[in-house]
C-alpha cells in the first residue's frame, strides 16, 4: 500500500517499483485511476530522449489510466510538444498537456481578470497570454544608463498594472524585478508565478539558477502571497483536480524527476508519487532526502520500468 | 508636510509617556543632557541619506552639524554604500559647502574596501565584477584584471544561454555590488564560477532594500543572496551591512572603545542594526529610509532600535537649531 501520510515527521523510504512483490505490484497498479506526469527529465532531456520511456506510458494507457502531462516548461509550444511526442511514437492530444502559461490563462479567466499585466517571461510564454487576449507590458528590454535617475525612469511607471506574472526569462534583469515590485505596491495588483524551480538541470550534475529565486525576491519584497500556477503550486493542483473531476486525490499517481517540483507537488495535493531517476535527481540525492514533503512513495530507474512492471503482471499469452 | 506634522505629533505624544526603551530625541535633550551626549563619543560614522539626500543635494543643516562635530574634536568617518560616485566626487561634494573639509581617508565605500581587501591578500587573478563603471574603474586603476562581459546581449536560444554562462574565461574572484544592468545570466555565470572552491566571493553594498522615492526598492543584497543560496557559499561582504566591513571599521578605530563610537544612519536595517552589532551608540536621522512610525512600532530591545533619533542631522548643530 502506498503511504500517503505526508503529515508524519519521519518519511518512510520509497520502494522501487520493480522490487515490489507481484502482489504489491498488482495492488499498486489498482491503487490509481489517473496519471499526472512531468515531461522533461521523464520522457525527454536536453540531450536525448529517455530510452523506452514511451513504452511505460503506452502500458499505462493500455491499462486504462488516462495521462495528463504537467510541465513547468512553457518555452515549448503545446503544438511542438505534441510533435515531439509523435517523434518518439507517442500519440498525445493538445488537451493532455498543461504548462504554466496556459494554467495562468485558465486562472485569470476563472477570476474574470481584465486588467493590465506586467510580464517577466519568455517570448513563447507571452504569446500564449497574448493569444488568449490579455493585455501585457514588459521590459525594459535594453541596457539602461548607470545612474539612479535613469533607473527611476525605467521602474516608476503609472500604467494600471493589476497583475505581475513571472516565469522563466533568460533576459531577466534587475530593472525588471525592481519595476515589478513597484507595481505590486498597489493593493489590488496580483502576483502570479509559473515555474519556480530553484535550479534548472542543464546537463548531468550541472545546474543553473532557475526562475524560483527571482520570484522569491518579488514575494519577499512585496510581502504578497503568490498564486503559484506551476509545480509545486497548490492553486495549480486545485485547478487540475477540478478540471479532471478528481474525487479522491489518493487515486492519482504523479510521476516526475524532481523532488522539489514533482514530488512536493504530488504530496501537497495528496497524490501518490513516483520519482524516476532519468532527470534532475540521482539515487544518492533521493537516499539523502529526509523531508517527508520531498520523499516519494515509489521510485524507478526510468519510466520504462512501468512497462516492465505491467509485463510481469500480464501473462504473455494475453498480450 | 502633513507627514512631517504627523511625525512631530507622534513624537510629542511619545514624549509625554517616558519609556526607557524608546530612543531619545536629540532635540528634547536638556542642555546638560546634550553636553553629556556629545561627551559620550569620540568617533562618528556617517553615511548618505544623512548628509545629503541620496545622490542629490545637501540636507539643510548637515554642513553645520558636521562643522560642529569637527569643532568638538570628533573623528569623522563617512561610510557609504554608494560606489557610483568616486571618492573624489564625494570630496568635491563636501568641499562645495562653506567651511567643510574632508580628507580622502575619511571616506569608506565598497569599491575601495574591496580593492584594499584584494591588495591585502595579494590577489592576482581575474575578477568577474558585477558593479557600476566607476567601481570597475577603481579596481582596474589599482592594477586588477577584470573579465569581459557582453553587456546587453540578448539570449534567444539555449545555445546563447550556454555561451553566456559557460563560454567565457575562468575567474578567480566574483565581486557583486550595485550593477544597474544586472541580469539573470550574469548571476548564473557567477554561480557557475563559484562552484570552484578557490574562487573568491566578495560583495559590496548588500542592502536587501534601498530607500528610494516614496518607499523602498529592491536592493543589491537580494541578488547577492540568490548567488549565495545557489552556490551554498557566503560572500565576504565589505559594504553595509556586512560582517567584514564591521571588522574593518573596528580595526580602523582600534584605540576607541566601541561604546564611544556613534553611528549615524537613516536605515534601521542597514545602519542601526549593523552598528548595534558592533556595540556602537546609534542615532537614526529621519531624512532617509526610516520613519518615526517604524521606530515606534519596534518592541523594546529590538536589534534595530536606535539609542537616539532626530529629524535631521542639523539637530546636532547649535547654530542650526536657532
Amino acid at each position: 500500500m502506498a503511504n500517503n501520510s505526508s503529515s508524519s515527521s519521519v518519511a518512510s523510504r520509497p520502494r522501487h517499483i520493480l522490487q515490489l512483490s507481484t502482489e504489491e505490484k498488482r495492488r499498486f497498479v489498482d491503487s490509481f485511476d489517473r496519471v499526472f506526469t512531468d515531461i522533461d527529465g521523464v520522457i525527454f532531456t536536453l540531450q536525448h530522449n529517455v530510452p523506452h520511456a514511451p513504452d511505460g506510458f503506452a502500458a499505462l494507457q493500455k491499462a486504462g489510466k488516462p495521462i495528463t502531462y504537467v510541465t513547468n516548461n512553457s518555452a515549448r509550444a503545446v503544438e511542438s510538444t505534441v510533435r515531439s511526442f509523435a517523434q518518439v511514437g507517442m500519440e498525445v492530444q493538445k488537451e493532455q498537456i498543461w504548462h504554466p502559461a496556459q494554467s495562468i490563462v485558465h486562472y485569470l479567466r476563472s477570476i474574470n481578470f481584465d486588467g493590465l499585466i506586467y510580464i517577466i517571461a519568455s517570448p513563447k510564454f507571452k504569446q500564449v497570454l497574448h493569444d488568449a487576449g490579455f493585455q501585457m507590458i514588459d521590459g525594459p528590454n535594453h541596457l539602461i544608463e548607470d545612474t539612479y535617475s535613469d533607473l527611476a525612469k525605467h521602474i516608476f511607471d503609472k500604467s494600471p498594472v493589476r497583475a505581475v506574472v513571472i516565469d522563466v526569462d533568460f533576459n531577466l534583469t534587475s530593472t525588471k524585478l525592481l519595476r515589478a515590485h513597484l507595481y505590486l505596491r498597489h493593493p489590488d495588483c496580483l502576483l502570479l508565478t509559473g515555474a519556480t524551480d530553484r535550479l534548472l538541470p542543464v546537463a548531468k550534475d550541472i545546474n543553473i539558477i532557475g526562475p524560483g529565486p527571482f520570484a522569491s525576491i518579488l514575494v519577499e519584497a512585496s510581502g504578497k502571497e503568490p498564486t503559484m500556477l506551476g509545480k509545486p503550486g497548490r492553486p495549480l493542483g486545485d485547478m487540475l483536480i477540478e478540471h479532471h473531476k478528481v474525487s479522491d486525490p489518493k487515486r492519482v499517481l504523479m510521476i516526475g524527476d524532481m523532488l522539489a517540483q514533482d514530488v512536493k507537488f504530488g504530496r501537497m495535493c495528496g497524490f501518490q508519487t513516483l520519482l524516476v531517476l532519468t532527470g534532475g535527481c540521482t539515487l544518492e540525492q533521493l537516499e539523502a532526502e529526509t523531508s517527508p514533503d520531498l520523499v516519494p512513495d515509489y521510485y524507478a530507474d526510468s519510466a520504462a520500468d512501468l512497462a516492465k512492471l505491467f509485463e510481469t503482471l500480464v501473462p504473455k499469452a494475453h498480450v | 508636510m502633513l507627514r512631517r506634522l504627523w511625525q512631530a505629533a507622534a513624537w510629542s505624544l511619545a514624549s509625554t509617556k517616558p519609556n526607557p526603551c524608546q530612543p531619545k530625541n536629540i532635540k528634547q535633550l536638556s542642555a546638560a543632557e546634550r553636553e553629556k551626549f556629545f561627551d559620550s563619543f569620540d568617533v562618528v560614522c556617517d553615511c548618505d541619506g544623512v548628509v545629503w539626500y541620496t545622490l542629490r543635494d545637501f540636507i539643510p543643516g548637515s554642513a553645520e552639524a558636521i562643522s560642529e562635530l569637527q569643532r568638538r574634536g570628533k573623528q569623522l568617518t563617512f561610510v557609504t554604500n554608494n560606489s557610483i560616485s568616486s571618492v573624489k566626487q564625494h570630496l568635491q561634494k563636501f568641499a562645495s559647502q562653506p567651511g567643510l573639509s574632508i580628507d580622502e581617508e575619511q571616506i569608506v565605500h565598497p569599491a575601495q574596501t574591496i580593492c584594499d581587501h584584494l591588495k591585502s591578500i595579494g590577489f592576482e587573478g581575474l575578477i568577474y565584477c558585477l558593479a557600476t563603471p566607476p567601481f570597475k574603474q577603481l579596481l582596474r586603476d589599482a592594477g586588477f584584471n577584470l573579465a569581459e562581459e557582453r553587456e546587453g546581449f540578448v539570449i534567444e536560444s539555449i545555445a546563447d544561454l550556454r555561451d553566456a554562462i559557460y563560454g567565457r574565461q575562468e575567474v578567480q574572484a566574483v565581486v557583486i555590488d550595485v550593477d544597474f544592468n544586472l541580469s539573470a545570466t550574469k548571476l548564473m555565470r557567477a554561480h557557475v564560477q563559484l562552484q570552484n572552491p578557490n574562487c573568491l566571493f566578495l560583495a559590496g553594498a548588500a542592502d536587501a532594500m534601498i530607500p528610494f522615492g516614496t518607499g523602498d526598492i529592491i536592493g543589491p543584497g537580494a541578488f547577492i543572496d540568490v548567488v549565495a543560496k545557489a552556490s551554498g557559499r557566503q560572500p565576504t561582504v565589505l559594504g553595509k551591512p556586512g560582517e567584514a566591513l564591521r571588522q574593518l571599521l573596528r580595526d580602523r578605530h582600534i584605540d576607541c572603545p566601541n561604546s564611544r563610537v556613534l553611528f549615524i544612519g537613516d536605515s534601521l536595517a542597514s545602519d542601526i542594526a549593523f552598528a548595534r552589532a558592533s556595540g556602537y551608540q546609534t542615532l537614526l536621522v529621519l531624512t532617509g529610509g526610516g520613519s518615526a512610525e517604524d521606530v515606534a512600532s519596534l518592541p523594546p530591545d529590538h536589534a534595530h532600535l536606535p539609542d537616539y533619533v532626530c529629524d535631521c542631522l542639523g539637530d546636532l548643530s547649535d547654530k542650526w537649531r536657532k
